[in-house]
Order: structure tokens, then sequence, then C-alpha cells
């Protein structure tokens, strides 16, 4: 789910739209005087291929671009204020004892192939999901009464899930209160509703036979109808997918005929196809923002992310003992310089941050009574020295226990950021005493190192980019949540933070002030614990074809879907 | 023949049963877990669903038995899945096969249309200018890594001057379109080329002096043959076995792809598969590459061996 808000979620919390700041001339606004000319072709790039277009069975970012165009959810974030809104449905709510979520569809939704899109659509998505053996999506239903026995075959549907009024309104019962429910509901496959009708043919779910699923069909990799603005056309492995303009859409038939995300091998292979026109619009790098700036044909957006690079602890390694000491990680907080990093290796395109809280979370970000960690070698030598730890002849502080301060930090390659960010911090802890061994690996080698089978690691540098817009980040800092797989890779346990983050997540008391101050609260906890040092929040940046009009993407929305059939280009 | 190419066959049984047995221990004693890897970076998995689906994969079965498994599999052709694409290996590979060997093959042909004859011209011009700049383009070819060359490639003729593409295999709505195919193979096929136009003309080039100087030669000048003929008809055949043995892995190449020169170009070819599934630690897609790379090598030597006797008929293949 977090990965899910982080891509289609909502807060406009925009920095600067660099379209108004740079050399490529004023920003685009919404609205312009011309008249809108419809046709022509939208290409947006990729880095990858989808692994599915079955937003059940998949969690990655990139297969997400491809099923977000054709796949709806019943809510959304508005672009510029981040409250939750309507997509699919028009009005929604949570009853007085937090028990009961009810949705209701809007008038007249249809499917592109004409077929109307009812409740149905929804149960039957909830539905594959609780008897996919291979998605990672059923903790969505894991307080709707009935999944648990639907997806043990004891009952051959979700009782909890009932539509009514011939398919408007969707109502959804719960065992406890969820303060997330309504927005974690809303969306039953972390990535739209499935077309029923198509789907039944090969995942029939009136059936108490757990051994049949949707998770190998077809039409996973060719979606049959679309509620979003985009019909799927082909789709040509490595190179690229093809969609048509949806007639049926619900917010209005698209203006731009067709819609092609074309598959690059990297960021640099993507600054090519900007600079020559092959691709309408998408993200670059810090390193290649000013030369993308100076381009006439383009148009740059940058605004904060959902995200942060960190540099994450193990109190538990045994051969870095003094990790489990508050006061040896507040010492590696001001050992480091996070501003020079700002500065010279992303080139002033993030900001400092100093705890969990994203600053695109508008509502519940805050940080004036937060501890800065201003870069400062001195005090951190004596909170080294205040923990106990005496300097050796080498200029390497010895633990208590005698042992040279000496220990590994990760990272992930090819990440030229994550790689020079480790030199640095090579360089710097030296100067207080700590000596670092930096290991470069694979993604996928860092990820199983770093959160499965035991405790043979350090630390490690690495981005978290799906904290989303609502405050609740139970999973990351709860310590239920300190086991293989799960998102508590820091091992972070205070029982303070944990009471606090039952309550933001299980109420009773769901209001939005008492969870955003919640927030704060457990943000104040993990800046004085420092579990991870919070390095910066990394800014998101978006150039597209100045020609292409109505182009705004927000901090949540920065493929600016939001109003895509809207866009037309500017003869 | 036919029974040297039958032997050559059966003596590759035991090499590719090798070649299995290497490739499944390697990644089943690689601290990877199969299961963590489909999983990726998905949170919120079950320690049941973890379980089950080592269960469906059989990795709870013992190594021999999770062996003889794999090995009645790779048998029909079935590499199973991949784990970060969730479909057959062969359907993903197949997929991407075709866009390979059309750059393979090309970059193939235009080495060997290119570097042949600059061989035989600077035999043939030995000590000359002509030689010398054939000679000094062909170190230099050699000498210029693929990576820098593409990317210089895409940079000028890309980026600044446009008369290139950036990259892919054609422009969008023109997949049919023949000559705008051969426009965006035009510095892909060349950069994949390159390293044949440097190597092949100095293969040529020695062996060539070296027949050109024997008695037969001779002969067949002072028998009055011009000296088009006496290249082409009798030199030039012997002289190209060291280029037959250069060539001897070129079907690896033609199914390999060009790791670096389809990243560059950005074609969807099965070595930009090949090097995402080793950076996703797609195991399937891994074997199945190198399984059906070492089974095209070992019949490309036998290729090889048969050319031998075709073109020098000195030489006999003998079962």
């Amino acid at each position: 789910m977090r990965r899910f808000v982080s891509v289609f979620g909502s807060m406009a919390l925009v920095v600067a739209a660099c379209g108004t700041q740079g050399p490529t001339g004023g920003q685009q606004t919404p609205g312009t005087a011309d008249t809108p000319v419809p046709g022509g072709r939208i290409v947006r790039a990729a880095t990858g291929d989808p692994k599915s277009f079955n937003p059940i069975i998949v969690t990655d970012t990139t297969s997400y671009l491809y099923t977000g165009q054709v796949y709806y959810s019943l809510l959304t974030r508005d672009p510029k204020t981040g409250e939750l809104t309507g997509s699919l449905a028009q009005k929604w709510g949570l009853s007085a004892d937090g028990l009961t979520v009810t949705y209701t569809l809007r008038d007249d939704l249809v499917w592109s192939d004409g077929t109307p899109f009812t409740g149905d659509d929804y149960k039957y998505s909830a539905e594959a999901v609780m008897r996919s053996k291979r998605t990672t999506r059923q903790n969505t239903f894991t307080n709707v009464q009935g999944a648990q026995e639907y997806k043990e075959g004891k009952a051959d549907q979700i009782s909890g899930i009932q539509v009514k009024d011939g398919g408007k309104t969707i109502e959804i019962k719960l065992a406890k209160t969820l303060c997330p429910a309504i927005e974690n509901l809303a969306d039953p496959t972390s990535g739209g509703i499935l077309p029923s009708k198509h789907f039944k043919q090969y995942f029939d779910p009136r059936t108490t036979d757990t051994s049949k699923t949707i998770d190998d069909n077809p039409l996973n990799m060719a979606p049959p109808a679309s509620m979003g603005p985009w019909v799927f056309k082909d789709f040509k492995a490595g190179d690229r997918a093809t969609y048509t303009k949806n007639p049926k859409f619900y917010r209005g038939e698209p203006l731009i005929d067709e819609l092609v995300i074309k598959v690059y091998s990297d960021v640099a292979a993507i600054k090519a196809a900007l600079l020559v026109g092959e691709v309408t619009f998408g993200s670059s790098t810090p390193q290649d923002f000013d030369e993308l700036s100076k381009a006439e044909s383009l148009r740059g957006f940058e605004f904060a992310d959902y995200g942060w690079t960190y540099l994450g602890w193990n109190p538990d390694a045994p051969k870095a003992p003094w990790l489990a000491n508050k006061l040896v990680r507040q010492a590696m907080w001001y050992g480091l310089d996070r501003k020079a990093i700002i500065d010279k290796i992303v080139f002033g395109h993030g900001k400092l941050l100093y705890s969990a809280q994203p600053p695109a979370s508008i509502a519940s970000y805050k940080d004036d009574d937060l501890n800065h960690y201003d870069f400062d070698p001195k005090k951190a030598k004596a909170l080294i020295e205040q923990a106990g730890a005496k300097m050796g002849p080498d200029g390497i502080y010895r633990w208590t226990d005698g042992t040279p301060m000496k220990m590994r930090i990760e990272t992930n390659q090819p990440n030229p950021v994550r790689e020079t960010i480790l030199q640095l911090a090579q360089d710097q802890y030296k100067a207080v005493g700590v000596q670092i061994d930096p290991i470069l690996e694979s993604f996928n080698t860092l990820l199983e190192r770093i959160r499965c089978c035991g405790n043979d690691f350090e630390g490690w540098v690495s981005g978290f980019t799906g904290v989303g817009p609502d405050p609740d980040q139970e999973d990351l800092w709860h310590s239920k949540h300190i086991a293989a797989n799960e998102f508590n890779r820091w091992r972070y346990r205070s029982p303070a933070a944990d009471k606090l983050l039952d309550q933001i997540h299980n109420g009773p008391d769901c209001s939005e002030a008492t969870r955003n101050k919640l927030a704060h609260d457990i943000d104040k906890l993990i800046n004085e614990d420092v579990p991870v040092v919070f390095i910066y929040s990394p800014n998101t940046i978006v150039f597209a074809n100045k020609a292409l009009v109505n182009f705004a993407p927000t901090a949540s929305q920065p493929s600016s879907t939001y109003n895509i059939e809207k866009w037309w280009f500017k003869k | 023949m036919g029974r040297f190419v039958l032997r050559r066959l059966l003596q590759a049984v035991p090499t590719l049963f090798g070649i299995l047995l290497l490739t499944f221990l390697l990644t089943r004693l690689s601290p990877s877990d199969p299961v963590t890897l489909i999983f990726g970076d998905q949170f919120n998995v079950t320690p049941e669903q973890r379980a089950e689906l080592r269960r469906n994969l059989g990795l709870d079965d013992p190594l021999p038995v999770q062996f003889i498994s794999y090995v009645g599999h790779v048998l029909v052709l079935d590499f199973g899945n991949s784990y970060y694409y969730h479909r057959p290996v062969l359907s993903v590979i197949g997929e991407r096969l075709p866009n390979s060997l059309q750059l393979s093959i090309a970059a193939l042909a235009l080495g060997l249309i290119i570097g042949v004859p600059l061989g035989v011209l600077a035999a043939l011009t030995r000590g000359r200018p002509t030689d010398h700049a054939i000679r000094l383009v062909s170190v230099g070819g050699h000498a210029i890594p693929t990576f820098w060359f593409g990317l210089l490639v895409v940079l000028n003729l890309g980026v600044m001057l446009r008369v290139l593409p950036v990259g892919s295999m054609n422009d969008l709505g023109k997949e049919s379109d023949i000559l705008d195919r051969v426009r965006h193979m035009i510095a892909p096929v060349v950069t994949l080329a390159l390293a044949g136009i440097s190597n092949y003309p100095r293969f040529v080039r020695t062996e060539l002096l070296e027949v050109l100087s024997q008695d037969y030669v001779r002969t067949a000048h002072s028998k009055g043959l011009r000296q088009r003929v006496v290249v082409t008809r009798h030199a030039l055949r012997n002289a190209l076995i060291p280029l037959v043995t250069s060539l001897g892995g070129v079907l690896t190449i033609l199914i390999g792809g060009a790791v670096v020169v389809e990243q560059i170009y950005n074609w969807p070819g099965v070595g930009r598969l090949f090097f995402e599934a080793l950076v996703n630690k797609d195991f399937p897609i891994v074997q199945a590459n190198v399984l059906v790379g070492s089974a095209l090598l070992i019949l490309s030597y036998i290729l090889r061996d048969v050319t031998y006797a075709l073109i020098d008929p000195r030489i006999k293949v003998k079962a």
C-alpha cells in the first residue's frame, strides 16, 4: 500500500516548478486561452517492463506505471490539497463505531467495453486477492470480516463485503477499527479494480477450492477492459506498451489519441530521448537537471518527494555492539555532513530532514522542535567518549570491550548518489574515529542482507520511496514488525513509540488532527533514538516537452494523471 | 562427415550435463534465497506464504531430487518461470531473441564484408601507405572500447547532429517500415561490428601474406593466372582458416546478443535481458542463457570443424 500511495496518492507540496525558475521559460498553467487541439501521441519513459499487468501480483513502481493506465481505484488524493477525494466513488464514510466502511460509486460508470462498472468488480478483485498465492496484498483485508475464512476455503465469498443498491454501494464490515481503512480498502489490489466479467473465465471466486487463483492467465499480460483514460492496445517486451484513448473514461475522453510507455535501458537513455524529442515526459536525475533545463524544447518540474535517503543501523550487529548505544548513533548523525551531501552530491535537489515524516506531507511534517544534528565532529567524538569508548593509537576509538570501532556500511550499485554518500561517510567517520569498510553490491543482495536471515551487517545506505501522505508509519517503526521481510529493518524497539503507533493505526481517535500530533510525537522519539540517520529527502524531477499543455505534475501526481484527459499538444 | 557430426554431438552430452549440474549447483548453493528473490521488494509476506511458495517450487526436496526434476524439465525445454517476470523463461527469451538475431547477424555480416577485403587489400599492398592505414585503423578500432564508441555515437550523431536515432528498434508507428528499421540498426550494428572490422583484417592479412609466399601460389602465377584469380580462388581460401577459428563462438554471440551494445542503444534483445537478469538475480533466465549459450558454443565448434574441411581439402574430418 505504501508504494502505491507514493505513486498514486496525493499531497501537493510543490517546492518549485522549475519552468518558472530556469532558462526554459515560464510555467505553462492549466486553462490556457488557446483552443485545445485533439490528437497526437504521448510517449512516456520507463526503465523497465511490467512484471505483469495484473496489479494483484506486482509490487514494483514500474509495473504500476503500466497497470495504472487502465485500472482505477475508488479514491485518490487531491493533487493540490492532499485530501482524500473521489475517483470511481463519489461518497465514502466510516460508521460511528469505526467498524463499517461504505463507498457509493459514481453514476453511469462503464468499462471501456461498455460493461457497467459495479461493486461486484470491487468484490471480485478483493476475493481474487485473498485467493492469490502470489500477492502480498492480503493484509489490506486482515480486518475485514470473513476474509480469512474465504482465503482458507471455508466460505465461497467474503461475507464482510456486501454490494448493495444494484451494485452502486459497497459496504465493508471490519472486525476492529483501522484508521487508514477508508483509503486502504478503496483499492483492493493496491493498483486498481479488475473487470470481473473478463477475469471470471479464468478465476471464478464462487468456490471453496483454494487451488484456483487469478495468478496465471493470459489477461495478466493483456488488460481486457479499462476504467482509466487509456485502453490497452499491445505490449512488446523490452520496448513499449501502447494504449489508445478511452472514449468512456468517466472524466471525459482524452484529447490525445495514444499513450506509449517506452522502455529505456537507463536514465542516460531517457535523457537522450528527452533531448531529441523522442519522449514527451520522463523523470530525471539531479546530475542531468542543468543540462536538461537548458534544452529549448523542455520544461522542468521539481517537487518534494514522499521518501528519504537514509543511513540505517543494525543495533543487534554482533560485530558492532556500539550500535546498540543511542549515544553512538547520535554521534554518527553529528559526524555526517548532510548539507555537503545535498550541495555536492545531489546538487541542491533535496531537503534536509530530521525524522520520518517526509517534507511532502504538509499536514504531518514539522521540524522546529526536533534536534537538527548539524554537522559537528567534536560533538560526535564527545558523544562516543561519553558512551564509554577510548581513542586508540591509530586514531580509531576502542569500544568498552577493547574492540576497534570498525564496521561495514553497505549500499547498492550502480547508484552513483549512494556510492558517493558512502565514500563521503567513510572519510567523515574516520575523522571522528570510526573506521568504515564500504561494501557495494546489487540492490537485491543488499535487500536480502538487511532484511533476512541474520545480523551479519552493521550499516547501510538506502532510500525509502514508499512513505505516503498518510502519517501512519506503523509498519516501519513498530517493534512487532522486526522480522524477516518486514519493514522495521533498523530493529527499532521503543515501547513508547509502539504505543503511539498503535493509536495512529487503530485509533480510537482517527481524526486527522490527532493522528498528525501522534505522528509528530513519534517523530520526536525517532529523532532522539536515531535508529537511522535521515540524510535527506530527495526532490522528484520531471521534464516534459514544452508543447504539452496542461501537464502540471505535483508531488503525489508526478505524472500529472489527475488531468491527463485535458492534455494536448500546442502546434 | 555424418558420423563425425554424430560423434561430436554425442561427446557434447556429458559436457552439457556437466554444465547443467554446475549451473544448478551454483544457483542452489548461492546465498540468495529463490523465495526471497521471487517476492522481491515486497513486504507483509507471511511465513506461511513463503513456506507455500517454497513447497510449490520443490525447494523443500533434497538436492538430488531437485536436480532430477530440473533435468527432466530442461529436457522438454521447460526452464521454469522467471523470478522477475513470473512467466515461462522460454517465452521471455523468445520475445527478445529475434531482435538480437537481427542485430548480431547484420553485425557479423558487416564485419566480414568490410574486414576480409581490408585484410586482403592490406596484404596485397604490404608496406605501402594503404597497408599502414588499414593496420592503423585495425589497431585503433581494436583499442576503442565498445561502450565508449557507442556513447560517442549516441551523443554526437544522435543528440547533437541528430542524423541517427538515439536508440530503439524503430520510430513509433513505423514498426513495419523496413527503411526505418535499417536507420535504427546503423549505429548499433556498426558498433557491434567494430570488433570484427578491426580484427578480421589482421587475421586475413597475416595469413594471406604467408599463403602468398607458398609454392602453389607461385605456380598459379606462373600459369598465367590473373592476380585476382590467384588471390580469390587459391590463396584466400586457405588464408581463411584462422578467421574461421575466430568465428568459432559466433553462434553464442548470435543468441547471447551484445549486452553492452543493446544497453547503450536501448535495443530490446537477449543481451539486455541477460544483463537485467543478472542484476535482478533472475536465476532461471541466467541458467537458460548459460545452457543455451553453451549448447550453441558446442554446436558452433562442430560447425567450425566441418567448415575447415570444406574450405581446405587437405583437412579431413574423421569419425
